[in-house]
């Protein structure tokens, strides 16, 4: 399953340039994320970090099944970039540096729940500490959180969104 | 009234469904418990990323494998950034690897651990060797080949390692859920059972209930005709004082229909205003302290109100009926109007007739007393009139009246002797007295009315070791004197006796009077001893009476708590027993009166009297007794009378006009006019509680008029402490009785045959050679004639001569000197 959404994904990445105009980062600076925007109005975003600090910042703390130890994250919650994104339904399809490919519920996107962190312990993340891009949940605030299918959504690496509008 | 049925289950049965009910919610909490942590293992077990320890260990592969691709690929500068991310990449994997908590178990494995340990030494060196500028890099490629050499294998031992961690871990959840789910499994097996047993249950309390019910509701029908059918009414009331049923007679007694009734209030409804508010204090305090006076106290007489307002007598009987905290009461009300209506009725009869009883009764007794007073006036001018030397004419005329007179008394006498003994009065103390004695005495007064009928009266006593009893002499005297004069009223001829014995060693003492008399019929003998009862005017042999002495004399018997019968046999006589109790005394016996007064003389007594001929009377009679004697018409007079002299005895009459005799000793008192001095009453009323009344106002004895002059002189010499002169001749009572008994005219032929009689024994005596038979009988019969008369020596002297020996030398001197004794007393009376 996993492994069919990667080769999708990389089928994906092969029609990529020519599916959508590229929006330019509205900063200067690495893009962190792109985000493409399928449907009527195809439409694909870059946010550089100030770009996603500037739809605003929230952090949390949390321990997380990978990491040892109390972590503090920071980052725009996914409720924020959704509703920024102009998206209330359905599902995203998040995908990692290294192929991965998860499909997380926009239901997900509430307040108090998963943020798209780019601050770890007040530190940027290198992509060997998971980085640029991390989509954390704050698993100690709320049970359910604690499941498996909410760890698979807990997708590192983080650097493209895709989402039907 | 209804088969009882027991609602309740067997106590086992009840036990098991409790603890069924007791156990089915933890059994059920149970089953939800593990259904849900099945829930969580199945949830578990059905994500696929469950293998994420799994999928990060294979990525890790992956990530070397990708990695060591890219370093074979690398020619150039340019593709130096593709290797380094792919540096990244499989740093980050590896850097998971040790330090996510995921990997703990691992990581404390000895063989994990170790591989571990080389891989993170690996990375390190080989980050070493790529985190340099790219000239160095490049240079670095064949180094870093050479570590990723071993690296491939080493990965893939730890990714195999991790699969079998990964297994044993599955292994353990998969063991962890089949424990759970055979938990379950016995949970919901227990949950079953305990709910096949609880259905069970629940379906036996099903039909019981049914069956319950189906009893109910029979009984209840049963009740709902009883009630219906009840000549009672009958209410069901809630300790509210609501009514909740009503029945058919209560719509009937109360005049509200079911429909009305029902709901309201009972105490607005049936009870009248003026005992509502007891009714609420009762229930009020049966309700707070359970304490009861009506209810279950059985039938309570009460009264109800009609819807008309009508207050009306009804019956109650009230009980609690209480189920739980469900209290009621049932009131059984039954409408007795009619009942009480008849109750009064014969209760208002029954108080007429006695009432019109007394009334009757209290008329006779008036009339008696009021008749007294003028009678007593009456004789005494009789006996005024005689000592006037009437002519022979006169005195006959004079003889009826007293003849008449007397016989009006004695009537009157009769008549309120009944009503004392018939009020309870019995004014006479038990005395000791000889009965014998007694007896003797009262048979020789008879001897006179018998000798002049020609019936043989005689006595035969038989007391025992002493003729002395205790018991009250002038009732016994009485009633033997009236059976005695009964049998000789209606003896034509022949003999009375009078039996006297005492009964064995008992208290009772016998008293039978026979006669030789016509008999009384079997029917007439109970009815004899009843009022005013005279018999057929065939027995009556003219003689006159009030039909008063038996029942006069049967009242007296009882008040000693004696016993009389009758027994008779017509043409043969009749026999009279009276049984009284009399017990032997040895207390000393009561000396006559005049024993006790031994002084002779002149006595000053005032008499108060407002009735000129008692006044006068008592005058005369006082005056022949030598008594100096002032008289006081009224009370007044009586006040003056005594502050001016001094008496040794007053005598007053009670019922004066203006100053009464009760005021006027109050006066005399008060002002100490007579200290010292008795003061008697005399009065016509014989009413015991006029006597109280009257011996409370300090008077010291109360005589009833009239007074004999006996008495009278007894008075005298009990309180004023002089002997009357009359005393000395002590047998002249019994010629005065004598007289009195069969009246002057044959008391003097009497007399003159009498004198004649001993004058021809005498004679006899004196020429007969020896005493005869003849002479003997003939000296008896005088004996008993001079008896009568108190002839005492002379009696005894015919007595001795009776009992002579036929030889014995007669005293002639001693028989002529007693007999000129005798007759010179007797001429007294002869001549009058």
């Amino acid at each position: 399953m996993i492994r069919l959404s990667s080769l999708l994904f990389a089928l994906a990445l092969l029609m990529w340039p020519g599916a959508a105009p590229i929006a330019q980062a509205a900063s200067d600076g690495p893009v962190l994320l792109t985000v493409e925007i399928k449907g009527d109005d195809p439409q694909t975003l870059a946010f550089t970090r100030a770009d996603l600090a500037a739809l605003g910042e929230t952090s949390f703390e949390t321990e997380t099944i990978w990491t040892s130890g109390v972590q503090t994250f920071t980052g725009v919650s996914l409720q924020t970039l959704a509703a920024h994104l102009g998206v209330s339904e359905g599902v995203l399809e998040a995908r990692a540096i290294n192929d991965y490919m998860v499909e997380v519920p926009l239901a997900d996107a509430v307040e108090g729940g998963p943020i798209v962190a780019y601050l770890r312990n007040g530190q940027e993340m290198s992509v060997r500490s998971k980085g640029p891009l991390w989509l954390v949940y704050p698993y100690d605030s709320n049970p359910a959180y604690k499941s498996e299918a909410v760890y698979s959504r807990s997708i590192w690496q983080l650097e493209r969104i895709d989402v039907q509008r | 009234m209804t088969q009882q049925t027991d609602w309740r289950f067997p106590l086992a049965s009840r036990w098991v469904l409790a603890a069924a009910l007791v156990v089915l919610p933890l059994l059920t909490v149970q089953s939800v418990r593990l259904g849900h942590q099945v829930l969580l293992r199945l949830e578990g077990l059905s994500t696929a990323a469950t293998d994420n320890m799994q999928w990060v260990m294979s990525q890790a592969e992956v990530e070397h494998l990708k990695l060591e691709a890219a370093v074979h690929a690398v020619r150039e500068g340019a593709d130096l950034p593709h290797l380094r991310r792919r540096f990244d990449i499989y740093y980050s994997r590896i850097a998971t690897i040790v330090e996510s908590p995921l990997f703990e178990e691992l990581r404390q494995s000895a063989t994990g651990g170790a591989l571990l340990r080389e891989l993170s030494g690996r990375l390190d060196r080989m980050a070493e060797l790529i985190d340099v500028s790219d000239e160095q890099l490049l240079q670095n490629i064949p180094l870093v080949e050479t570590e990723l050499i071993t690296n491939g294998d080493e990965v893939r031992e730890l990714a195999l390692f991790g699969v079998v961690i990964q297994v044993e871990g599955t292994k353990a959840k998969r063991l962890k859920l089949f424990s759970i789910l055979s938990q379950l499994t016995w949970v919901v097996l227990g949950l079953f059972v305990v709910l096949a047993i609880t259905a069970l249950m629940l379906a036996r309390m099903y039909r019981r209930g049914r069956l319950l019910a189906e009893d109910r509701s029979r009984a209840a029908s049963r009740m709902e005709a009883m009630i219906a059918s009840s000549l009672d009414a009958i209410l069901v009331v809630d300790r509210e004082g609501r009514i909740l049923a009503f029945n058919g007679a209560a719509e009937a007694i109360f005049g509200y229909s079911s429909a009305e009734a029902i709901g309201q209030k009972m105490q607005n409804l049936i009870i009248p205003p003026h005992l509502r508010e007891a009714h609420d204090r009762g229930m009020k305090r049966f309700l707070e302290s359970g304490e009861t006076r009506v209810i279950g106290a059985g039938r309570v007489q009460l009264e109800g109100l009609r819807k008309s307002g009508e207050v009306f007598p009804v019956e109650l009987s009230l009980s609690i009926s209480q189920t739980g905290q469900d209290m009621v009461f049932v009131s059984f009300l039954r409408d007795i109007s009619d009942r009480m209506a008849a109750e009064e009725e014969l209760r208002t009869a029954r108080d007429d007739a006695l009432a019109g009883e007394r009334a009757k009764a209290n008329l006779l007794t008036v009339m008696s007393h009021e008749m007294r007073t003028p009678l007593t006036g009456v004789l005494g001018a009789i006996d005024l009139l005689e000592d006037t030397e009437p002519s022979h004419e006169q005195a006959r005329y004079l003889q009826a009246m007293r003849v008449s007179g007397e016989l009006l008394l004695h009537h009157v006498n009769d008549v309120l002797q009944l009503s004392r003994l018939e009020a309870g009065v019995d004014p006479e103390k038990i005395r000791v007295f000889d009965l014998q004695e007694l007896v003797e005495g009262l048979l020789e007064s008879q001897q006179a009315m018998a000798l002049s009928r020609g019936i043989d009266l005689s006595l035969h006593c038989s007391l025992g070791a002493s003729s002395v009893v205790a018991g009250r002499p002038r009732a016994i005297q009485q009633a033997l004197l009236n059976l005695i004069a009964n049998a000789l009223k209606f003896t034509k001829e022949g003999a009375v006796s009078v039996d006297i014995q005492r009964i064995g060693e008992t208290h009772q003492v016998e008293f039978q009077v026979a006669d030789t008399g016509p008999g009384i019929p079997e029917e007439d003998q109970q009815r004899i001893f009843e009022d005013f009862t005279m018999l057929d005017a065939s027995y009556r042999r003219g003689n006159e009476g009030t039909g008063l002495g038996l029942a006069i004399t049967r009242r007296i018997v009882l008040a000693m708590d004696g016993q009389i019968s009758c027994e008779s046999e017509v043409g043969e006589g009749s026999l009279f027993t009276m049984s009284i109790p009399l017990p032997m005394a040895t207390a000393p016996l009561d000396m006559p009166d005049s024993a006790a007064h031994p002084q002779s003389g002149s006595s000053a007594v005032l008499i108060v009297e407002d009735n000129d001929i008692n006044r006068l009377l008592l005058e005369q009679m006082l005056v022949q007794q030598g008594q100096d004697v002032t008289s006081a018409a009224g009370g007044l007079e009586a006040v003056e009378a005594a502050e001016q002299g001094s008496f040794d005895l007053i005598l007053m009459d009670i019922s004066m006009p203006e100053v009464d005799g009760i005021e006027a000793i109050r006066r005399i008192r008060e002002r100490k006019l007579a200290e010292g001095t008795d003061i008697v009453a005399l009065t016509a009323h014989a009413a015991p509680e006029d006597h109280a009344r009257i011996l409370k106002a300090g008077f010291a004895e109360v005589i009833t008029k009239p007074i004999s002059k006996r008495e009278l002189a007894d008075l005298i010499a009990r309180r004023a402490g002089k002997t009357p002169a009359l005393a000395d001749e002590p047998t002249n009572e019994n010629i005065v009785q004598f007289f009195e008994a069969l009246g002057p005219e044959r008391a003097r032929g009497f007399l003159v045959t009498f004198c004649q009689d001993v004058e021809r024994l005498r004679a006899d005596l004196s020429t007969a050679p020896e005493l005869t038979a003849a002479l003997r009988q003939e000296a008896h019969r005088l004996a008993g004639s001079a008896a009568v008369l108190g002839l005492t020596r002379f009696r005894e002297l015919m007595l001795q001569i009776e009992m002579a020996e036929e030889n014995e030398v007669r005293d002639m001197e001693l028989l002529a000197e007693i007999w000129s004794e005798a007759e010179g007393f007797l001429s007294l009376h002869m001549c009058a």
